[in-house]
């Protein structure tokens, strides 16, 4: 596979002074795939793609884009690309045209394809009737299509999307998630990271699990909920929990892994529900007052609990309300 | 309560903000600290430098007494720095503007003024100054105008006695000497003199001038800032989150308005108090007035911010016509230069500007030594303003 | 290099999208150039209608002399007159000055005329208003008057003693016809003065209907000030770039680092020159500014101007962290450059000392050359010093900004 990579990092090492914000990072991306790198805020995902698109210099390690070395030819690499950033990198008092013109041109499309190549992706992102109006007139949902467009316009071999969900409302995000679906379904290739478990479980071929500078595990879901060897993961909502109940718990032989955020407790059970009976008791005896308690087959999550000890959803809470996408039960 | 909470809590962001202090403190004093750089020294202007040309090549003839007055004439001036030069050296350094005017003194000088026959003087000026050349040419002006009349004063002395009586050579040599004597001491002291009124005040000072005018261009800034902060709580969300809670819109603009206001006097009393100690700017002898004069300067540069935020509608709009406002005002008004040298018709624009009547309080309490009843006039108006400002800006903004 | 100027025209296209940027950049130093100029021709020292200066005088002398004194004065076309009379009118016109409504008084004392016509000496008083400076220029005016006065006074005087001293004392029926003579005399003689004074500008010299003295002193300051100001001000939109992440995204696309600093000198430069010419263009045709005869000296000036200030632009927009604190930055030295170059007051009276400060920034170099261009007539080569001067500032600011330009 590592000669028809699209993206190739080998050891990627970031370090700004004492801190290392990626620590030797290895993946390949084959063509047509969806990457995506899950972890928290701080993992160290969007310095990772600040290297890939040449924005940010490795202090050691080398990537390739289609065979290209970031560090050696940065303009080439550039043409390959196209990166949305997290934030909606528009010029806010120009139209939606006007925008797409500016940055078709700067990825240098001919002039003669290039207003076809703009109908052709206001039309993919649905935006062709308000092509005209200024980007600071337009919705939230909008914006963010037309900031995707943007990285769209030259046919990149690959997209890198940092986030692109990130605070917008489950309509949004539902729209964006099948649009990147869509780009895919024609064979574009794209890295994606996220902090939403549910999003990568959703769009992602493979993903590639970052805490604290590190790829942790790399795999599609399935191989990286097989590594945790667990058979159940029982979720338990409850008040009055300490960290007692979670040393108590990963000194019994039927438990992978638990952790403890806020009211919610996160066990990875090797044997299944059997456990159930001693935990409630437990938990009624040393005073919490549960809530609820849901027993469920491994996922991300389990996987990231496993691999770290903490949960995901710790850090910038929850996909919104209402999330099509995740299979929570 | 709530209404000084939220003045408080504006006070307190504004404060934080190291971008406001720069606006607020630092240009005002600085600027002022610029022009009392430019203007200061004893002289209010520095050396004017000019040539003085002989008709003769080899300079001045040394028994000359004439030319030799003038020289010793020119020279006295303090602020005067005198070289001779060559014609053509003069031509040269004035026409390149390294002096800025040069004097070419004619053959006939002593003859013109002693015997009646023309001559000449030939101002050389750079055509890029057109102070200091000014003051030159004028200089000469007046010494040219003494010398003539001098000289007429002495013809028709001696005209005169030789129509009424044939004078013998003896006769005039001795009037001659006689008629020095006596002329230097009539010209030194002539019939009629001017004298100045006693003013207690000495010359403009050139801080004190300034430093009031930048101050209250500063505070129109500074209150443009704050009064945005209406934009800013709408368009960030705060103010709706505000009205969630149990606070009236009356407290809120009451708030607002009252944040600017403390926000405003702060500026003004510390401008003040930098004045006197970096400056050395005697605010006159009524602290009293001016602390008067500055609470209602506050009001007013206050309530005219607020009312322009309340006109626009966004925070940007805020900005640009606040700013066109203030500068097209502060132009008008005479914060810039002194107004009295405009034409008339720009004075009277003036009076309709608040930078006018606020610098007008502030010069009579520097220069006039004015007490409060000799600011009334000033304190009223400005007072007027801010009540008209205030009322008008609270109707917009209960009627949004 | 295509890019570079799609660049420029994509960012002339965002400056032309707001709409107050048309007012900051043209409309604004029209208006100051205009209140400028015109206060600047009727505030004196142009040559449009000569400038009058309020006086008030109180007579409160009832002979010949102090009548003759006010007919004088009245005569003169410099001086603003008002009148006051009456018992008070000496307090009266004390009070006018006092509370500004007139710059200065005049008040002639009630034993004038008996003091004159006994030989002694008799003064006038003269009251100004501390805080105005034209009350200098009215009290000249006065003495010129005055000292027209004094000369026939004075030869009268000098007949008299002369003859006492020649001959003795002066027979009595003979002394007035001798005063009289004496005065016809100097009437006479003071019509046509044998010593006179011709001033000679050097260089161009002003023209000679030059109804636009003032607007040619606003016009180059106004645009050297505002192309400064407005250009300075264009470092928030880098600053702006870097927040909204546009400029990151420019750096992710095959645009090489100095293409995109390129452009944005370019573009600040662009707007720069525009902006500058429209106010030159609009100097010489509306306010009949004469901005010299070498219109290349005139552009090498412009030119290199306007690149220190797109330079020292980027430059800010580099250095800057947030809008605010660019736009406080670009105040700052834009207010302070324009005062300490001589923008606002000649430089030439300032001291020594603030002159070398003048001449360590842009503008102290640009107005010299506006002043060899305008009023001296220079050519290329006159101005070719400040112009490389002015290049050496854009060189050294354009570094600053390459080396200090960043994306985030």
């Amino acid at each position: 596979m590592r000669g028809d990579a699209i993206i190739d990092a080998e050891r990627l090492t970031k370090r700004y002074g004492e801190i290392v914000a990626v620590d030797s990072v290895s993946f390949e991306v084959p063509e047509g795939e969806i990457f995506g790198l899950l972890g928290p805020n701080g993992a160290g995902k969007t310095t990772t793609i600040g290297i890939l698109s040449c924005l940010v210099t490795p202090t050691a390690g080398s990537a390739r884009i289609c065979g290209i070395d970031v560090t050696k030819d940065s303009l080439g690499v550039r043409s390959k690309i196209g990166v949305v950033p997290q934030e909606i990198a528009l010029y806010p008092t120009l139209s939606a045209r006007d925008n797409l013109v500016f940055w078709g041109r700067m990825y240098g499309v001919p002039d003669h394809a290039l207003k076809q190549r703009i109908e052709e992706i206001l039309e993919t992102v649905e935006l062709s009737d308000r092509a005209d109006s200024r980007i600071d007139t337009f919705s939230g949902g909008m914006k963010r299509r037309v900031n995707i467009a943007a990285g769209l316009l030259h046919r990149p071999s690959v997209l890198f999307l940092d986030e692109p969900t990130v605070g917008i409302d489950p309509q949004t995000r539902r729209s964006i998630l099948e649009l990147v679906v869509e780009l895919n379904d024609h064979g574009l290739t794209v890295l994606y990271t996220t902090h939403y478990l549910e999003e990568a479980e959703f769009l992602c071929n493979r993903i590639g699990i970052m805490d604290e500078g590190k790829m942790l595990a790399i795999g599609t879901k399935e191989e990286l909920t097989a590594t945790i060897g667990a058979t159940g993961v029982i979720a338990v909502s409850a008040d009055g929990m300490d960290e007692s109940i979670v040393g108590w718990l990963r000194s019994l032989d039927a438990v992978a892994d638990a952790a403890l955020v806020e009211s919610e407790l996160t066990i990875n059970v090797i044997a299944g529900p059997n456990l159930l009976p001693a935990l409630v008791e437990k938990l009624t005896s040393s005073g919490a007052a549960v809530h609820s308690v849901d027993v469920t087959v491994p996922n991300l999550e389990s996987v990231f609990l496993h691999l770290t000890g903490k949960s995901l959803r710790d850090r910038d809470g929850s996909p919104a309300e209402g999330e099509p996408v995740g299979k929570k039960t | 309560m709530k209404a000084l909470r939220i003045a408080l809590k504006d006070l307190r962001i504004r404060l934080r903000d190291r971008n406001t202090l720069i606006l607020m403190l630092l240009l005002p004093v600085g600027l002022t600290a610029v022009i009392g750089f430019a203007f200061g020294g004893d002289a209010g202007i520095s050396a004017v430098e000019f040539l003085l040309v002989s008709p003769e090549e080899d300079g001045f003839p040394a028994g000359d007494f004439l030319t030799g007055a003038a020289a010793n004439f020119l020279s006295q001036i303090e602020i005067f720095d005198v070289e001779v030069a060559t014609r053509e050296e003069a031509t040269r350094a004035v026409s390149e503007g390294e002096k800025s005017a040069a004097i070419l003194v004619p053959e006939g000088l002593r003859e013109a003024i002693l015997e009646g026959t023309p001559a000449e003087v030939v101002v050389l000026r750079d055509p890029a100054s057109d102070i200091k050349a000014g003051i030159v040419q004028s200089v000469v002006e007046r010494f040219v105008t003494y010398a003539s009349a001098g000289g007429i004063v002495g013809r028709a002395i001696f005209e005169t006695l030789e129509e009424e009586r044939p004078l013998t050579d003896g006769e005039r040599w001795q009037l001659t000497g006689w008629m020095l004597r006596w002329m230097y001491d009539r010209y030194r002291e002539p019939a009629i003199g001017i004298q100045a009124a006693d003013t207690e005040v000495e010359d403009v000072n050139v801080h004190a001038y300034f430093a009031p005018s930048f101050a209250v261009l500063f505070l129109l800034f500074t209150m443009l800032g704050s009064a945005k902060s209406i934009h800013e709580e709408r368009e960030s969300g705060t103010y709706d989150r505000l009205m969630t809670a149990p606070v009236s819109r009356a407290t809120f603009i009451g708030g607002k308005l009252t944040g600017s206001y403390l926000l405003a006097a702060v500026q003004m009393l510390i401008l003040i108090l930098l004045g006197s100690i970096v400056f050395g700017i005697r605010w006159g002898s009524h602290p009293g007035a001016v602390v008067v004069m500055a609470l209602v300067t506050a009001a007013g540069a206050s309530s005219l911010a607020v009312l322009i935020a309340s006109i626009a509608r966004t925070g940007s709009q805020v900005d640009n016509v606040g700013t066109a406002v203030i500068l097209v005002m502060s132009l008008l008004g005479g914060s810039m230069w002194p107004v009295e040298q405009a034409p008339a018709a720009f004075q009277n624009i003036a009076r309709f500007t608040f930078n006018y009547w606020a610098h007008s309080g502030f010069k009579k309490l520097v220069f006039l030594d004015a007490g409060l009843a000799g600011i009334a006039q000033e304190i009223a108006i400005v007072g007027a303003m801010s009540i008209v400002f205030f009322a008008l800006s609270v109707r917009l903004l209960s009627r949004r | 290099m295509k890019k570079v100027l799609y660049i420029i025209a994509h960012n002339l296209r965002v400056l032309r999208s707001d709409r107050s940027a048309f007012f900051w950049l043209l409309a604004m130093p029209l208006v100051f150039t205009f209140v400028l100029g015109i206060m600047i021709r009727d505030g004196g020292g142009g040559s449009g209608e000569p400038p009058r200066y309020a006086l008030t005088v109180a007579n409160l002398d009832e002979g010949e002399h102090g009548a003759a004194l006010l007919e004088a004065i009245e005569e003169a076309d410099e001086i603003d007159l008002l009148v006051v009379e009456g018992p008070d009118a000496g307090a009266e016109a004390e009070a006018l000055v006092e509370d500004g409504d007139r710059s200065a008084a005049l008040v002639i004392p009630a034993d004038f005329s008996a003091l004159l016509e006994a030989g002694e000496g008799a003064a006038l008083t003269f009251h100004r208003n501390p805080e105005r400076m034209n009350p200098l220029v009215t009290r000249q005016a006065v003495e010129k008057i005055v000292s027209r006065l004094n000369v026939s006074a004075l030869a009268g005087a000098g007949v008299l003693e002369g003859y006492e001293h020649l001959w003795g004392a002066v027979p009595e029926e003979r002394a007035p016809e001798l005063t009289a003579r004496a005065d016809r005399f100097v009437e006479e003689a003071s019509e046509t003065p044998p010593l006179t004074v011709r001033v000679e500008t050097l260089g161009r010299g002003p023209e000679e209907d030059a109804p636009a003295m003032g607007f040619s002193h606003s016009s180059p300051a106004m645009a050297l000030m505002y192309v400064l100001l407005n250009g300075l001000m264009a470092s928030v939109f880098l600053v702006t770039e870097r927040r909204e992440r546009t400029l990151m995204r420019l750096f992710t696309t095959p645009v090489r680092r100095s293409t995109i600093i390129v452009a944005n000198l370019g573009w600040r430069f662009v707007v720069g020159m525009i902006q500058i010419w429209f106010l030159i263009g609009f100097g010489a045709l509306v306010f009949r500014v004469d901005w010299g005869d070498s219109p290349v000296g005139l552009l090498a000036v412009t030119v290199t101007y306007v690149a220190a200030v797109a330079g020292l632009s980027v430059l800010i927009g580099s250095v800057a962290r947030t809008s605010r604190q660019a736009e406080s930055l670009s105040l700052v030295l834009a207010l302070t450059m324009c005062a300490l170059g001589g923008l606002w007051w000649p430089l030439e009276i300032t001291p020594r000392a603030y002159q070398r400060v003048g001449h360590m920034i842009p503008t102290g170099w640009a107005m010299d050359a506006m002043h060899n261009l305008i009023s001296r007539g220079y050519t290329l080569a006159g101005v070719a010093p400040q112009a490389l001067v002015l290049a050496g500032f854009a060189a050294a600011f354009t570094v600053a900004a390459v080396l200090t330009f960043r994306h985030e």
